[in-house]
């Protein structure tokens, strides 16, 4: 029993070691991708901005190009591949639960520039709290509430900063929004 | 101004009804963010940046400051009650305020830990106080060349001695060095990077990185683990009890002076050090505690020893920090990066103008990190208990409200729906870095270096030609850095023949 559950422990701990091989390797070939594009944009800039730019991104690719071979050596090419893959079919979780999470933040801000900035953030909140937590109606409800009220205590009443109204209520203010 | 000059003022500041209530603020709310495992001193000050845009320059840096001083008190607090340190710099405190607390001296403990933390402070402030004259000297060798190599310098130490490998962390030195140059560039009107973003000319905002960087990666790394942020709690002591065992703590650590004197000096002088930050700090001195304790047999069972050495040299580590950080503008970690940027946000230079005209803005900061941690001390030894339940909060209840904050902070700063589209780009690749083992420290710290960098390549190509680092001071740092680097790939090189 005990032996099964260290050998699980043990293949968890592989399979996360192979993800996190194959995350870094995808994630550098994208910024090896942007550097280099960074590096020719930068030819063509006037010599007194390009050269800070040369500074940094010669060596940068140079460390990038480095890396990315000892992530290829540390893993199979062709595992990682398969993990990408994987990975954009949602079937490791970890992963899908930060898209997830990414889109939740998305939707948080798209409900601010409607809604405005309060009744955004009690909106995502309250989906966060109630949905995803699993969280009581009271708590869902209190929380997102407090939160805000303290925020427009804060931000509005104490430091006079006035936070987004959202293009709805611009709209029916009567300013342009197109 | 003198310094005497600047001493009296920066006391007067500190303890005005202008700036003290901003104090107790930030100290109670880096406390509170302290106590919470995985939010840590850069984060509590990245929440109070956005604030900073309101502010006068003492209330701003007290704020902040204090925020960040008395982090690690409370991270020592829940390493010793949970088992749990709150930061990482708190990691060696687990090796005895545990033990301690099985054998019911939870509270004596706490009591050493806090008054250590105080004292450990107060010595690392002090000795920023003295260090002064000595840095209102050193800085007026260091033009434009020399700071250009010193930036490198400190980026290559923080890759080099940050916990993250070596080269990831260079390459995120270099990458926050390529964020920064995002924008028109001063001199040439020259655009770079913008892709016609009006929103971009002026450069990545600072807030939105910082909070993304640091706050938003946090969220992530919470929502994707859930649950609560300290799974059982165990060992809470009764009310009485633990008073009285504070004030037994308290006094041992006072008994212990020459120990707390040593271990600070330890503290201050890796402060200094870009790169190594609190958590070496407090090891090194828990390892010079027990060299030189009576009873070293008893150490990692419950030596109250252990806890102060670790705890002193934790937060004297601040008064090094910010000698190099007030003095040459190179933050040595991710945190004073934050107060770099903090100190652009409200208007002020560091370098010469910091340590000879501004000397009562350094002693803000020296009181602000004393009376912080007093704040701290008080705040931690009369509400132990209340405040360690903090750490049973769900986290599905504690990240939305985060979320909240951090992406109410991000919008307030420039009143720009732009910002917020940053916060989560960098939330994102905050993320990655953490996950990836990749040192956000450097990234910060190279994007918030960048200016200086770009500036004073510039300057020093038109003072002293493109041969500029051939000039003493600048050429005795490359040695420094190509020799630190090739050390340390010898070194790699060698431990891997080994294996």
């Amino acid at each position: 029993m005990a032996n099964n559950l260290e050998t699980e422990s043990t293949a968890n701990a592989d399979e996360k070691v192979v993800n996190r091989n194959a995350l870094e390797l995808a994630s550098l070939f994208i910024a090896a991708g942007l550097t280099l594009a960074a590096l020719i944009t930068a030819i063509g800039y006037d010599f007194s901005s390009s050269q800070p730019l040369f500074v940094i991104l010669v060596p940068l690719v140079l460390l990038i190009m480095v890396q990315i071979y000892r992530s290829m050596k540390q893993g199979d090419t062709k595992t990682s591949i398969n993990v990408v893959k994987m990975a954009l079919g949602g079937k490791i979780l970890d992963f899908a639960v930060s898209v997830k999470f990414f889109m939740l933040l998305l939707a948080l801000l798209l409900c601010i520039y409607i809604l405005g900035h309060y009744a955004g953030l009690l909106l995502s909140m309250f989906y966060l709290i109630r949905v995803h937590g699993g969280e009581s109606m009271k708590i869902s409800l209190i929380v997102p509430i407090v939160t805000a009220v303290a925020l427009f205590a804060l931000f509005e009443l104490v430091f006079s900063i006035e936070l987004f109204q959202g293009q709805l209520y611009r709209y029916f203010a009567g300013y342009r929004i197109w | 101004m003198g310094i005497l000059e600047g001493l009296v003022s920066g006391f007067a500041q500190a303890i005005s009804l202008e700036v003290l209530p901003f104090l107790i603020v930030g100290s109670v709310f880096g406390m509170i963010i302290g106590i919470i495992p995985g939010l840590s001193g850069h984060f509590a000050m990245a929440m109070l940046i956005p604030f900073l845009y309101k502010m006068d320059p003492a209330p701003g840096i007290a704020f902040l400051l204090a925020a960040h001083a008395t982090v690690a008190q409370g991270g020592g607090l829940t390493a010793i009650l949970f088992s749990t340190p709150g930061t990482g710099q708190n990691a060696a405190t687990l090796l005895d305020g545990p033990p301690m607390r099985e054998q019911g001296k939870a509270g004596v403990a706490v009591g050493a830990a806090m008054t250590s933390c105080f004292l450990g402070a107060t010595f690392g402030a002090v000795a920023l106080a003295l260090l002064l004259p000595v840095l209102q000297q050193v800085v007026l060798f260091f033009g434009p060349p020399e700071i250009f190599v010193l930036s490198f310098l400190a980026l290559t130490f923080i890759a080099v001695l940050g916990k993250e490998d070596m080269t990831r962390s260079l390459i995120a030195g270099l990458l926050g060095l390529l964020v920064s140059m995002i924008g028109i560039d001063n001199v040439t009107n020259q655009e770079r990077f913008t892709f016609g973003l009006l929103e971009l000319y002026d450069g990545l905002p600072l807030v939105p990185v910082i909070l993304g960087l640091f706050a938003v990666a946090e969220m992530f790394d919470l929502f994707v683990k859930g649950g609560s942020l300290v799974d059982k709690q165990h060992g809470a002591l009764s009310a009485g009890q633990t008073q009285k065992q504070i004030f037994e703590g308290i006094g041992i650590a006072f008994k212990k002076w020459w120990l707390v004197m040593r271990c600070s000096a330890i503290g201050t002088t890796i402060g200094i050090i870009p790169g190594l930050g609190s958590a070496p700090a407090a090891f090194i001195a828990y390892g010079h505690a027990k060299q030189t304790s009576k009873s070293k047999e008893t150490f990692g069972k419950g030596n109250i020893e252990g806890v102060i050495g670790a705890e002193a040299a934790n937060d004297a580590v601040e008064g090094g920090a910010l000698a190099s950080t007030v003095a040459f503008g190179i933050p040595g970690s991710s945190s004073m990066a934050i107060l770099l940027g903090g100190l652009f946000i409200l208007g002020l230079e560091t370098g010469v103008d910091m340590v000879t005209t501004d000397v009562d803005i350094v002693f803000v900061m020296i009181f602000t990190v004393i009376f912080g941690n007093f704040i701290g001390t008080i705040f931690g030894m009369f509400l132990v208990n209340p405040i360690a339940r903090a750490t049973s909060i769900r986290s599905s209840i504690m990240v939305p409200i985060l979320i909240a904050v951090v992406v109410t902070g991000a919008f307030a700063a420039q009143g720009s729906l732009f910002d917020i589209v940053v916060t989560l780009i960098f939330g994102v690749i905050g993320y990655l870095m953490k996950i990836l083992n990749y040192s956000r420290a450097a990234m910060l710290i190279g994007y918030v270096l960048g200016h200086a960098v770009e500036k004073n390549l510039y300057l020093a190509t038109q003072l002293k030609g493109t041969l500029f680092f051939l000039s003493p001071i600048p050429l005795t740092l490359c040695l420094i850095t190509l020799g630190f680097i090739a050390y340390n790939v010898y070194g790699m090189i060698k431990d891997r023949e080994r294996l």
